[in-house]
C-alpha cells in the first residue's frame, strides 16, 4: 500500500526554487533513495515532508492522511520520523536518556520508555555506552544515538538525510549493515549523494536535480540513464575516505 | 501646532542620542552574539568620567569626550577579555548572566566609591544657550548632544563601511567562520566590538552628562530603551538601530504629551512587544 | 537524569521499579535538617527574618528555575508573577474580606492564566529575543500597577492587622516562628512538586527542549505545550511566594512586588547555585541573602554596595567558568566525572 504520497510539492526561497513540483510516492515496506548533487533540494524536501517547512504549493499526504504544513511532532505521531543531516543529538544528555526522549513518545511510562530504550540501544550497539553525553561522542556513534532516538518513536517511515555523511569507509560499511538489519521492519527513505552506497540498498532511486525530479526508477536503470549521467558529470563520487 | 512640533523636536533630539547608544550595543551583538546587558552602566561610568572631569579639573563634559570615550571602550575590551570571552563558548545562560554579573558589579561599584548621591554638571558651556525656532525652544546641551551623536554615529559607520578594519569587523558580524578563513583574527574583532562599542557609550555619556543628574542607576533610562531600541531595529542591524531609535524617541515624546506621562514609557514596550512577535527578526534584521 | 538531582552524584541510570535510589536521599535528608533547625540555631528576630526570606527567594528560584534552568527559557520578568500572587492576596482581602489562603490561590490560577497569554505571543520568540521580551512584559506590569488607582497605584495597599490566626495567616511577635515553618512548608512542598516532574515524562522532555527544539519536536513534542506548562509552573509558584510575602509584610506596592530588581534577583539566585540542579536555587537563595544580610550588617550602606560588587563579580565568575553554580564548583572537587559507567 502506498504510505506516503508527495504531489507537487514546490518552495520558493527569495526567488529560487527549491523545489519545483516535486511528486513521488512511497510504498510501504520499500526503501526508497532520493539521489541528487549538492543543491539539488533534497533536505528542503525533506524539511516540507517532516513538517519543519512548510510548501509554498503541493500536498503531503501520509497513510491517508493530509500533513502538509503541519507541526513536526503531529508528523511523529502520525508515524514519520527523521534524522538530521547534521547530526542533532541533545548535548548534554546522557545517550541513554537520549533516546528515553524518543522512547516516551509511544510510552508515556518513564520505566516503560526506558526498558524500551535499553532494548534499541543493544540493537545499534550502544549499550556499553549508555551513561556517555551526547557531546562526549565521536560522529558515529552519535549519528547512532539520533538514529536509535527516532526508531524509539516506533514509525511506520523513516527519513535518514546524509546518514553516511562524515563516515570513513569503516564506519560507512557498519552503518549500512545496521541499517540492513531493520529495513524489513520499517519503511525507509534516505538522501544520499554518493552512489555507491545507496544504490546497492535501494529498491527504487529517484534522482533530483536543480529541485526537480528527474528520473525516478530502478537503481540500474537510473545509475545509467543518460541524463542523470550528464548531471552528475565531471562529478566522481567515493565513499568519503580518511 | 507649535507644541506638536517641539514634541517632534524634543523626540529627534532624544532619537539621536539613543541612536549612537544603539548602535554600539547593536554592534556588539552583531560582531560577537552577546547582548550586552552592561550597556546602560557602561553609559553611567563613562558619565562619571566627564562628571569627575569637570569636578576636579574644570574640563567642561564637551572637551572631556574623548576620555569618557576611551575609558568606557577600555572598559568594553577588559570586559571582553576576563569574563566575557569565556562565557562565550557556554550556553545562553551564560552569556545572557556574564553581562547581567557585569551590570551587578559596576553599580556596586559606583554606589560604593561614590555613593548613591545624585551628582550634577553646572555650569557647562552650552548650559544656558537656547535657540527658538518658529516657536519652538531647542535647548543648547541637547542640541549639542544631539549633533554630536549623530557625528559620532556617522564616524562609526564611516569606519564600519569604509575602513579595511572596519569591514573585517562586518565580516566577521556575518560570518565568523567564512571571515576567519579569510585571515581575519575573530578574537581581534570581538574586542574591537567591545572597543567601539563602549566608545560610542562614552561619547553618548560626555554629551548627556551636562543635563542628566550621574548616580549609580543612571543608566536605566537610557540603557533599558537601548535593549528595546536594538531588538526593534534587528540585532546586529546598525541602520535598523539607528531608524528604531528616532522611532523610539519620536514615541515617547509624543506619547508623553498626549497621553498621560505616566504611560509614555509603557508605549516603548508595547511596541516592541508587537514589533517582535509580528516580525521576530526586528524592523531590519537579518537574524 | 535529565538534569535533576546531580548533587546526588553522577549516575545517571535510575534503576527500573524503583524511583528513589538511596544515594538520592541524603540532600533531602539535609534539607530537612537545615531548614528544620535553622530558626533554632539562628534565633534573633531579624536572622528569622532573612530566614523568612531565604524560604520565599529559595521557592520562587526554584518556580523560576524548571522554566530557566530546566527548559532553557530565560525569563527575566517573572516579577509580574510575584506581584499577581501579592495584589490578588491583598486585593481579596480589602475588597471581599477573601482569606488569605483562598488568595493565595486565586493568585496562583490568575498568574497562570495571565502565564497563558503572555505565552503565547513570547515564545515564538528565542534566545536573546525571548528574555528581552519578558524584560518588556515585566516593565509593562510594573507600569500598569504604578498608575492603577484599583490596585492603590503608587502608593500601595495595607492589609489590616488582625489577631493571630493561621486561618488568617497571620502572626504577630517578633520571632516569625509560624511564618517561616509555613514558608519552608511551601518550599518543601515546591521542591517535591518539581522531583516528580523532573523524574516524569514532562522532565525529560523540557530538557530535550533545551537541548534542541528542532530535534525535541522531530521526536514528537509539542514544544508549545511544554514550554507553556513549565511557565505556568514557574508563574503559579513565583505566585504563592508573593501572595505569603503580601501577608507577611502586610503591605504591597509596585516597587515592593513588580520591580525587574525582583526578577533579577530571583534568577540570579538560581544562577548562583546552579541551575542544573533542583537544589541550586535552595542554596543559591540561602547564599545570596545570607551574604546581603551580613554585608549590610557589619558595613552598612557602604555593604550594600560592596555586596553588590562581590555578587556581581560572583556572578560573572559563575557564568565564565563554572556554569552549573556553586553545586558544580563543589561537584568538581568531590570526584571526578565518571563518563563511561556501566549499566
Amino acid at each position: 500500500m502506498v504510505l506516503l504520497e508527495v504531489n507537487g510539492v514546490t518552495k520558493h526561497f527569495g526567488g529560487v526554487a527549491a523545489n519545483e513540483n516535486v511528486s513521488f510516492s512511497v510504498e510501504e515496506g520499500e526503501l526508497v533513495g532520493i539521489m541528487g548533487p549538492n543543491g539539488a533540494g533534497k533536505t528542503t524536501l525533506f524539511d516540507q515532508i517532516t513538517g519543519f517547512q512548510a510548501p509554498d504549493s503541493g500536498r503531503i499526504i501520509f497513510d491517508g492522511r493530509d500533513v502538509t504544513g503541519k507541526r513536526p511532532d503531529r508528523i511523529c505521531a502520525a508515524g514519520l520520523a527523521r534524522t538530521f543531516q547534521i547530526v542533532r543529538v541533545f548535548p548534554e544528555l546522557t545517550v541513554l536518556d537520549n533516546v528515553v526522549v524518543g522512547a516516551l513518545h509511544r510510552h508515556k511510562d518513564v520505566g516503560v520508555a526506558q526498558k524500551r530504550t535499553y532494548e534499541l540501544l543493544e540493537r545499534v550497539g550502544l549499550e556499553d555506552r549508555s551513561n556517555a553525553l551526547g557531546r562526549e561522542l565521536p560522529l558515529a556513534a552519535r549519528k547512532r544515538v539520533q538514529l536509535a532516538r527516532a526508531l524509539a518513536t516506533e514509525p511506520r517511515m523513516l527519513f535518514l538525510d546524509e546518514a553516511m555523511a562524515g563516515l570513513n569507509k569503516k564506519e560507512a560499511g557498519a552503518a549500512v549493515e545496521l541499517l540492513k538489519s531493520f529495513r524489513q521492519e520499517i519503511t525507509i527513505v534516505m538522501t544520499e549523494h554518493v552512489m555507491e552506497i545507496l544504490m546497492p540498498l535501494s529498491d527504487r532511486v529517484i534522482v533530483l536535480v536543480e529541485g526537480k525530479k528527474l528520473v525516478e526508477g530502478q537503481p540500474k536503470e537510473v545509475s545509467t540513464d543518460k541524463r542523470v549521467v550528464a548531471a552528475y558529470l565531471g562529478e566522481k563520487f567515493v565513499a568519503s575516505g580518511e | 501646532m507649535e507644541v506638536f512640533a517641539q514634541t517632534i523636536v524634543s523626540g529627534l533630539l532624544l532619537g539621536a542620542v539613543l541612536g549612537l547608544i544603539a548602535v554600539g550595543l547593536t554592534l556588539i551583538f552583531g560582531v560577537v552574539d552577546i547582548v550586552n546587558f552592561a550597556h546602560g552602566e557602561f553609559l553611567m561610568v563613562g558619565m562619571y568620567i566627564a562628571f569627575f572631569a569637570w569636578r576636579l579639573w574644570g574640563v567642561d563634559p564637551l572637551f572631556s569626550i574623548p576620555l569618557a570615550a576611551l575609558g568606557v571602550g577600555i572598559l568594553g575590551v577588559i570586559s571582553y577579555l576576563t569574563f566575557v570571552r569565556h562565557a562565550m563558548r557556554g550556553t545562553l545562560l551564560s552569556q545572557i548572566f556574564v553581562t547581567f554579573g557585569l551590570l551587578i558589579f559596576l553599580r556596586g561599584l559606583a554606589q560604593a566609591l561614590f555613593s548613591s548621591n545624585f551628582r550634577g554638571v553646572q555650569g557647562s558651556i552650552l548650559g544656558d544657550v537656547s535657540l527658538s525656532v518658529g516657536g519652538v525652544s531647542v535647548p543648547g546641551p541637547q542640541l549639542a548632544a544631539a549633533v554630536g551623536s549623530l557625528i559620532a554615529t556617522s564616524a562609526i559607520g564611516w569606519f564600519v563601511w569604509r575602513t579595511r578594519m572596519g569591514k573585517a569587523l562586518m565580516a566577521t558580524s556575518q560570518d565568523r567562520e567564512a571571515a576567519a578563513m579569510l585571515g581575519i583574527n575573530p578574537h581581534r574583532m570581538f574586542a574591537l566590538a567591545w572597543f567601539i562599542g563602549g566608545i560610542a557609550t562614552g561619547v553618548a555619556a560626555a554629551l548627556i552628562v551636562s543635563y542628566q543628574p550621574v548616580h549609580p542607576n543612571s543608566g536605566i533610562a537610557y540603557g533599558l530603551p537601548a535593549f528595546m531600541i536594538v531588538a526593534l531595529g534587528g540585532f546586529g542591524s546598525i541602520g535598523g538601530a539607528l531608524a528604531a531609535a528616532f522611532l523610539v524617541g519620536l514615541i515617547e515624546n509624543i506619547a508623553g504629551f498626549y497621553l498621560p506621562t505616566e504611560y509614555k514609557e509603557l508605549w516603548i514596550f508595547v511596541l516592541f512587544l508587537i514589533v517582535v512577535i509580528a516580525r521576530p527578526q526586528g524592523l531590519l534584521g537579518r537574524r | 537524569m535529565a538534569g535533576a538531582s546531580e548533587v546526588a552524584g553522577d549516575e545517571r541510570t535510575v534503576e527500573r521499579g524503583r524511583p528513589w535510589r538511596r544515594q538520592e536521599l541524603w540532600p533531602w535528608a539535609a534539607f530537612m535538617v537545615v531548614f528544620g533547625l535553622m530558626p533554632v540555631l539562628y534565633s534573633a528576630p531579624y536572622q528569622h527574618n532573612i530566614a523568612v526570606l531565604i524560604c520565599l527567594t529559595a521557592l520562587m528560584a526554584t518556580g523560576w528555575n524548571l522554566l530557566g534552568g530546566f527548559t532553557g527559557q530565560i525569563s527575566l520578568g517573572h516579577a509580574l508573577f510575584f506581584g499577581v500572587g501579592a495584589y490578588t492576596v491583598t486585593v481579596g482581602e480589602l475588597r471581599i474580606g477573601l482569606n488569605p489562603w483562598l488568595g493565595m490561590l486565586l493568585g496562583a490560577a490568575i498568574a497562570v492564566a495571565v502565564s497563558m497569554i503572555v505565552g503565547l505571543p513570547v515564545f515564538r520568540l528565542r534566545g536573546h529575543y525571548f528574555s528581552i521580551a519578558t524584560i518588556a512584559v515585566g516593565e509593562i506590569a510594573f507600569l500598569i500597577f504604578l498608575n492603577w488607582q484599583f490596585v492603590g497605584a503608587a502608593g500601595g495597599l495595607s492589609i489590616p492587622i488582625k489577631e493571630d490566626s493561621l486561618l488568617e495567616l497571620q502572626f504577630s511577635g517578633q520571632h516569625k516562628w509560624e511564618y517561616y515553618y509555613l514558608a519552608a512548608g511551601l518550599l518543601l512542598l515546591a521542591l517535591v512538586a518539581t522531583q516528580l516532574i523532573l523524574k516524569s515524562r514532562t522532565g525529560y522532555y523540557l530538557a530535550a527542549i533545551r537541548e534542541d527544539q528542532e530535534a525535541a519536536a522531530s521526536v514528537g513534542i509539542p514544544v508549545a505545550r511544554y514550554k507553556q506548562i513549565a511557565l505556568s509552573f514557574s508563574a503559579a509558584t513565583v505566585a504563592i511566594a508573593g501572595a505569603f510575602f503580601a501577608q507577611y509584610v502586610l503591605f504591597v506596592d509596585p516597587v515592593s512586588v513588580l520591580e525587574l530588581a525582583i526578577s533579577i534577583q530571583i534568577t540570579i539566585a538560581a544562577v548562583l547555585g546552579g541551575v542544573k540542579s533542583m537544589w541550586g536555587p535552595v542554596i543559591g537563595a540561602a547564599v545570596l541573602l545570607s551574604l546581603t544580610e551580613t554585608a549590610r550588617l557589619y558595613l552598612g550602606g557602604t555593604g550594600e554596595a560592596l555586596n553588590l560588587v562581590a555578587y556581581g563579580l560572583l556572578v560573572m565568575l559563575i557564568a565564565a567558568f563554572e556554569p552549573n553554580g556553586l553545586i558544580g564548583l563543589a561537584q568538581r572537587f568531590r570526584r571526578p566525572r565518571n563518563t563511561r559507567g556501566q549499566r
